[in-house]
């Protein structure tokens, strides 16, 4: 589905991808993990063409689009999630979803957009996605006023009103309280299975790892440490000294 | 021997400019505030200067004592304005903080003209500046060697005091998070009291020093702003250093403006800044690993968006256009016609405005340079009816649409590819400056004195002939235009287009990841905005029957900017509402001389401390306040329910 | 040596702490609990006077805080690292100790090298500018800023949100030592249950502005109800 080679990427002096290459199959779940400054965001951000990387490529379903803009990618199946969520915060909670869903509306037809209200049909659609992220009871509060836990829900709610083949979730969790947690990864694992997605995510929590990936990637330092299954990596002596650490308790 | 006195010139201008931009960096870098009024405390300065040693100092301590005194006299109205306009405007955004350093502009050169007059005085330099020093072939001129020194010298001490000392670690600590600055210790508010008071310290004695090189009147202040603007940019935002190495590029450039380019003083700066900003947007010293993307951000505040859906209530809106214009239509019944050329005025002044807010209130862009595509549209129609061409009225306008809206397609593919953010608006402000330059030295545009006596055209449909040769058919004419406009933007505003534009503005990056093409929208705002200002300004020329490069000039460029401000960015409306408070103002204040700036200055200070948001951002704001306090409650009773 | 007493903070119009009291002694190490939004945040934040609007009593070492704006109550032996980290972007690792040193006031902060050495990680990246270090890095800087003036009690938001496991124990091994060695006092506000138990004595919940429980660990454990209700685990 989505494979990059020998990707490059410094800032300046410093280097912070050093030659990552990996290949995510279709439907499958691949976590990003390491440590802090591992550049796990860095390489989602060239993935995704927010940046470009300094050399390397990087092919989607075949198609080489290293050099293709963010909203580019996006019209071929990308949809982004970001570790702090970006909505759009003077929005209403159904005006974000209907911003997203005329987006998409606009790559396929024209039709929909010549008048000025949002149609009855966006505005369906946008009521059953905010359902399905349940923030269905709060549809007119403006995003600045959604609590951590429901910005996160709705950043995932308009990205997949683009209806993505792909999603690339940096850190869907952070900062959620335990409670908040278990929802969230309940409705990936539900919205994986609706919409047949691939998932690419970067975590820190072990337990949403364990939950939802099919494979893991290690990195450390801008270098890939190990690729495998959640076993194959806690066994990996490497991936203990430098992430995991004896395992922790009950965290 | 020519090109070395051009270079040596260039110098000491350049030396000359560092001396009043060093203030302006220090309180950017600080207070995060571009404070537009500091050309006229470098005014004030000279005139104290001036007072104390009038028109022939005798020696040059007492010119450096009456520097550090007129230094010492600007620290106290620092300390002063620091305590009752900057620590306030430290709470609310940036753009707002903007119209309130123009304010301040206002009142001080009005309390100038008040003082002083409006006179032209010169100041002879003292016998011991005012020889020459020779080196073989090359002589320089004391008082020239004297201002470079000056200048290096105010570098050394500022660059060791912010770059090499504990000091300078506490001000770039509070510089870049005054909030955690406090929590490790440090007392901000004192900091930034000695930064503003240092400042004006700077300006004071710049303004003393300065004072044998130029004719002192009210218009000093204009000398120095925009270069040192540019020199501030040019070096990055906040940084001394920069500043320095800034000014002195530029000062070159002035000087090698005099050889290469004689007939046109001053556009080659211009020129060069712009080809600067498209290479380097983020002038000469970033600092290392600078949050880029912050800088890259827009200006506006994210706080308030314009309704992008049409209100629900339609009748109540139609209703009350309709009254607004109908208003209007009775006005050359019963208004005097002084009053009446005034509104016209304002409603080209408020589409103007319209259309600069469609850049910064919906798609996030910030411009410096609008007027520039009004006085391409007002020198296209004005000229071309001045030459009685016979083309229809409608054509030429029409024509001017085209015009602005392919100027803006140039401007705009190239700017917004690289810029965005403060570098944009000085990059549009400087092509403002360079097309008004061009017109000042076009003789068949006028020169100086404009295009006057524009005729007012007739409009020839066929069947029914419109001549709109009297004010009142003019007037008429002029309100169905605007209205025309007005509503096409709205309509544009509240459909799907405006709902892109106002995520885009809100979060470039996350409208991106939506698959909207960011550039593009960008651009098409870009376009239709330069357009319409061109339309703008097509339609003024025959109503004022006169164009003149002030239309060019920056100063005009702030007039759409403090409409918007003042009605409110945040709502579709507020620019007009803004354009007919100033009027308002202009037209009430119009006979006191001098005192008109101060009255308007003062009411747009207040407004700007008491409403940051607009006047239409007040009324939101209660409205707001209510809605807060019932989603807390409701979001209360939520958390209670799941846990019971 | 912290009393916070009946505080009540705002932002704008609304409510978030209602009378809230707590306490922490001299090199006392304490919790609090909560989930998201239940105002732990601007608890730290108004003990501080950073933000909210407050009411309410704050005493240290018995003296009432009052109306001291927040420079002086990290003068007097405050010291919050908030939960977005803020080291200074431009400035260097050490520097954005040494700084830190402001907030000594009157008394002596600790030696830099000495904190350097608590934080291993730290060493090699002292000349780096703030805005050149990852989150976990900034994470570290920002702790280790804290413990700079020497604080009489430093208050901690979430130090853990999105640093790696190894990481988590190393800064929770790091913390426990420098606050034994100098005598200071901990306010801790945590999500990972695991890193407040190792962290601290005490605990308490807090659960829509309100303090809901208090206790020891073992009170703690001894109220399932209490876990289940507040923290959802």
């Amino acid at each position: 589905m989505i494979e990059c080679t020998n990707i490059y990427k410094n800032y300046g002096a410093i280097s912070v991808l050093k030659g990552i290459s990996l290949n995510v199959a279709e439907q499958e779940t691949f976590t990003v993990i390491g440590p802090n400054g591992a550049g796990k965001t860095t390489l989602f951000k060239v993935l995704t063409g927010e940046i470009p990387a300094n050399s390397g490529t990087v092919t989607f379903k075949g198609e080489d689009i290293t050099r293709l803009s963010a909203s580019a990618r996006v019209h071929r199946g990308f949809g982004r999630t970001f570790q702090v969520a970006r909505v759009l915060p003077s929005n209403s909670v159904l005006e974000n979803i209907v911003i997203a869903l005329e987006a998409r509306a606009r790559q396929i037809e024209r039709g929909p957009l010549r008048q000025l209200r949002p149609t009855g049909r966006i505005k369906d659609e946008a009521v059953e996605v905010a359902r399905r992220i349940s923030l269905a009871n709060k549809l007119d509060v403006p995003a600045r006023f959604l609590s951590h836990g429901d910005r996160k829900r709705l950043e995932l709610g308009i990205t997949l009103a683009l209806k993505p083949k792909i999603l690339m979730m940096d850190e869907p969790t952070a900062g959620m309280s335990p409670s908040d947690r278990n929802a969230t990864i309940d409705i990936i694992l539900h919205v994986k299975d609706e919409d047949c997605l691939t998932i690419m995510l970067t975590e820190h929590d072990m337990d949403v790892v364990s939950q939802l990936s099919d494979r893991i990637m290690v990195m450390n330092y801008g270098e890939t440490i190990a690729v495998g299954t959640l076993s194959e990596i806690r066994e990996n002596a490497a991936v203990r000294d430098i992430y995991l650490g004896e395992e922790i308790g009950d965290a | 021997m020519q090109i070395g006195f051009a270079l040596f010139n260039g110098l000491t201008v350049g030396m000359s400019i560092f001396l009043v931009a060093a203030g302006i960096t220090l309180i950017f870098g600080m207070l995060k505030i571009l404070n537009i009024a500091h050309g006229s405390f470098f005014m004030i300065g000279a005139y104290v200067a001036y007072s104390i040693i009038g028109t022939d100092p005798d020696s040059t301590w007492k010119l450096v004592v009456a520097a550090i005194l007129s230094g010492l006299v600007l620290a106290a109205l620092g300390l002063l304005l620091n305590a009752s306009v900057f620590q306030r405007l430290r709470n609310i955004g940036e753009a707002y903080s903007l119209i309130a350093t123009f304010a301040l502009l206002m009142i001080c050169n009005g309390v100038t003209k008040i003082i002083w007059g409006v006179n032209y005085h010169s100041v002879s330099a003292p016998d011991a500046l005012a020889g020459a020093v020779m080196y073989g072939r090359f002589f320089a001129p004391s008082y020239s060697l004297f201002i470079i020194g000056l200048g290096v010298l105010t570098f050394l001490v500022l660059e060791i005091v912010v770059h090499r000392s504990s000091v300078g670690k506490v001000v770039r600590a509070i510089a870049h998070d005054p909030w955690m600055a406090n929590l490790v210790g440090i007392n901000t508010s004192r900091i930034y009291a000695l930064v503003v008071i240092a400042a004006f310290f700077c300006v004071g004695m710049a303004g003393g020093l300065l004072l044998p090189n130029q004719s002192l009147s009210p218009l000093l202040f204009e000398s120095y702003l925009l270069q040192s603007f540019i020199v501030v940019i040019i070096g990055g935002l906040g940084n001394i250093r920069g500043a320095f190495v800034g000014a002195i590029m530029l000062g070159l450039t002035e000087g090698a403006n005099f050889l290469v380019l004689p007939d046109i003083p001053g556009i080659l700066v211009y020129i060069i800044l712009i080809g600067f900003l498209l290479w380097r947007p983020y002038g000469l010293f970033p600092q290392p690993g600078a949050d880029t993307a912050g800088q890259a951000g827009s200006l506006a505040e994210t706080e308030d968006v314009p309704a992008t859906t049409p209100p629900k209530a339609l009748l109540g809106s139609v209703v009350a256009t309709v009254l607004a214009v109908s208003v209007l239509a009775s006005m050359p019944f019963w208004a005097n016609a002084g009053f009446l050329f005034i509104i016209g005025f304002a409603m080209v002044e408020a589409v103007l405005a319209l259309s600069w807010n469609l850049l910064f209130g919906y798609a996030g862009l910030t411009t410096f340079g609008h007027a520039a595509f009004f006085a391409l549209g007002a020198y296209f129609v004005g000229f071309l009816l001045r030459q009685e061409t016979g083309i229809p009225f409608l054509v030429l306008l029409s024509s001017s649409l085209v015009l602005g809206a392919l100027t803006a397609f140039f401007v705009g593919f190239i700017a917004i590819r690289r810029t965005s953010g403060i570098a944009l608006g000085i990059l549009t402000l400087s092509l403002g400056e360079i097309l008004r330059r061009a017109i000042n030295y076009s003789p068949a545009l006028g020169s100086d004195d404009g295009l006057s006596g524009i005729p007012r055209p007739r409009i020839d449909l066929g069947l029914i002939v419109f001549d709109l040769g009297s004010e009142r058919a003019y007037f008429w004419f002029l309100l169905a235009a605007c209205s025309v406009v007005a509503l096409a933007l709205w309509s544009f505003t509240v459909g799907p287009k405006g709902r892109v534009l106002v995520a885009l503005r809100q979060d470039p990056i996350r409208a991106e990841f939506l698959g909207i093409n960011v550039r593009r929208y960008r651009l098409t705002a870009f376009v239709i905005s330069g357009a319409i200002a061109a339309l703008a300004g097509g339609l003024q020329a025959p109503w004022a029957q006169i164009v003149t490069p002030e239309a060019a000039s920056y100063l005009h460029s702030t007039q759409p900017m403090l409409n918007t401000l003042l009605g409110g960015s945040g709502f579709f409306w507020g620019p007009i509402v803004g354009s007919a408070i100033f009027s308002g103002i202009n037209y009430a204040t119009r006979t006191l001389a001098g005192l008109s700036e101060v009255v308007s200055g003062g009411i747009l200070l207040l407004i700007v401390l008491a409403a940051p948001g607009g006047v239409l951002g007040l009324g939101s704001r209660f409205g707001r306040m209510k809605h807060v306090g019932a989603l807390h409650k409701r979001s209360t009773v939520n958390e209670l329910t799941r846990i019971g | 040596m912290l009393e916070v007493a009946g505080l009540n903070a705002f932002y704008g119009d609304s409510h978030i702490l209602h009378g809230v009291d707590l306490t922490v002694d001299t090199s006392d190490r304490v919790s609090v609990l909560g989930r998201n939004g239940s105002g732990k945040t601007t608890l730290m934040k108004s003990i501080l006077n950073a933000g909210p609007r407050i009411y309410g009593r704050i005493c240290l070492d018995g003296a009432d805080l009052a109306d001291e704006p927040s420079f002086q109550r990290a003068r007097s032996g405050l010291s919050l690292v908030p939960e977005d980290r803020r080291s200074f972007p431009h400035l260097t690792v050490r520097d954005n100790l040494l700084i830190a040193l402001t907030a000594a006031g009157k008394r002596t902060g600790l030696d830099i090298e000495q904190v350097l050495d608590t934080f291993p990680m730290l060493k090699p990246l002292t000349a780096r500018y703030g805005s050149q270090l990852s989150g976990g890095q900034q994470q570290m800087v920002a702790v280790a800023r804290g413990v700079m003036p020497r604080p009489r009690c430093l208050l901690l938001d979430e130090p853990t949100e999105g640093l790696a496991p190894v990481i988590v124990r190393q800064l929770a091994a790091s913390l426990v030592r420098l606050c034994d060695e100098f005598n200071i006092g901990l306010l801790l506000s945590e999500q990972n249950i695991w890193f407040a138990r190792f962290c601290t004595q005490r605990v308490y919940i807090i659960e829509n502005g309100r303090i809901v429980f208090s206790g020891s660990w073992d009170e703690f454990d001894s109220r399932p109800d209490v876990k289940h209700l507040y923290l959802a685990v």
